[in-house]
């Protein structure tokens, strides 16, 4: 709706903003031309720029002379509190870095032996002199390289040992699959 | 170079380290946020402790400052949202004044000398500052950031986080309010 057929209970809604320069410049004219033949907006007008300027009689404050120092202790303190934690963090991070790192080797020494171990404990190293190395590729292949740690990793590397032990077994006795898995793998 | 350009630009050499630029911040806006924090809250030693506490924590996000928004904008919104947070802290934000307490009130101020041309320049100051405190928050904060610190209706909005129309509702009932307020003294 045009502002030239508004009344004046619309063009008040509107003086607010118009002394703010808030209004758009054909709309600010159709207000000024309202106001300057309607005495009633007119005097509406004025009061509201009798308020404001009411409202700017309140005194500027000047910040008080401790106001910067205390404003820096603050900071200093903040400064200090922030060191202190990062400190702290660097700490905790050193506390567990040797442990944590001490367990993942040990740990993987342990995985590396017991799959090195595990075709002598079914006694098929004598049948290749590669036996070994050649279970220990097969039982940590096919390893989810993404995410190392991934639990599907222990799941992959439980089946590979199985088939690699089956592969052992087949060669030693020349008989066929006992776990499953190759029979699958040969259809596939 | 803009205002809004260089404000930007102390803020990045403040994150380079430059200890001089938070001082150059600080000389440029104390004044403008003390007085409107001040006209918010209405106590001057609370006032003070918030702008420090507006500074602190301009300087606390140095590092992560980025110029997304204007920065006098970023700026007022800390200090608006700090004093809403103090105001409902204490719990004694003057929107709970009834219409007789806030009369009462205003009476209490002027009864010592009867309103005349020659009204005394601090009476005044403190009926206009409790007038302004009866004033609903957000229609407080609105008129507060036009009146006296002349952000746009734009800006007001950024700052409140709500659309320009209804920063101008808000500025207008706020007028509306006070001239209601006021009218006595034009007895």
């Amino acid at each position: 709706m045009s502002l030239n057929r508004l009344n004046c209970e619309k063009i008040k809604r509107k003086l607010s903003a118009y002394i703010d320069g808030e209004i758009n410049i054909p709309k600010k004219d159709i207000i000024s031309n309202h106001i300057e033949k309607c005495h009633i907006c007119k005097g509406e007008l004025s009061v509201l720029i009798k308020q404001n300027d009411l409202l700017r009689e309140i005194k500027n404050i000047e910040p008080s002379l401790g106001f910067r120092t205390g404003l820096w202790e603050k900071i200093k303190e903040w400064e200090r509190l922030k060191q202190e934690n990062e400190e702290a963090i660097k700490k905790t991070r050193l506390k567990w870095l040797l442990p944590v790192s001490a367990f993942g080797v040990i740990a993987f020494f342990v995985i590396f032996a017991f799959t090195l171990l595990i075709p002598l404990a079914y006694g098929f190293s004598s049948v290749k002199k590669h036996e070994p190395i050649y279970f220990v590729v097969n039982a940590f292949s096919s390893l989810h390289q993404k995410n190392i740690l991934a639990p599907i990793n222990l799941i992959n590397y439980c089946n590979n040992c199985c088939k690699a032990l089956c592969k052992c077994y087949q060669s030693k006795t020349n008989k066929g699959c006992i776990c499953g898995g190759c029979e699958n793998e040969h259809k596939n | 170079m803009s205002i809004e350009n260089q404000d930007v630009e102390i803020m990045i050499a403040l994150k380079g380290g430059d200890a001089t630029a938070f001082e150059k911040i600080l000389k440029k806006y104390e004044k403008p946020i003390i007085n409107y924090i001040y006209r918010f809250i209405g106590d001057r030693a609370e006032a003070e402790d918030i702008t420090q506490e507006v500074f602190l924590r301009v300087y606390k996000s140095k590092d992560s400052y980025k110029p997304t928004a204007k920065f006098s904008t970023w700026l007022y919104k800390i200090a608006t949202n700090l004093c809403i947070d103090y105001k409902r802290k204490i719990n004694r934000d003057a929107i709970g004044y009834s219409g007789t307490e806030l009369s009462n009130k205003l009476k209490d101020t002027t009864s010592s000398n009867p309103v005349e041309s020659s009204l005394e320049r601090e009476q005044l100051e403190e009926i206009i500052k409790i007038s302004l405190s009866s004033l609903p928050e957000n229609q407080r904060i609105a008129l507060t950031l036009k009146v006296y610190e002349n952000k746009s209706y734009q800006e007001i909005s950024e700052i409140l986080g709500c659309s320009v129309s209804a920063v101008e509702s808000l500025i207008f009932r706020a007028r509306q309010n006070l001239k209601e307020k006021l009218s006595f003294l034009k007895q």
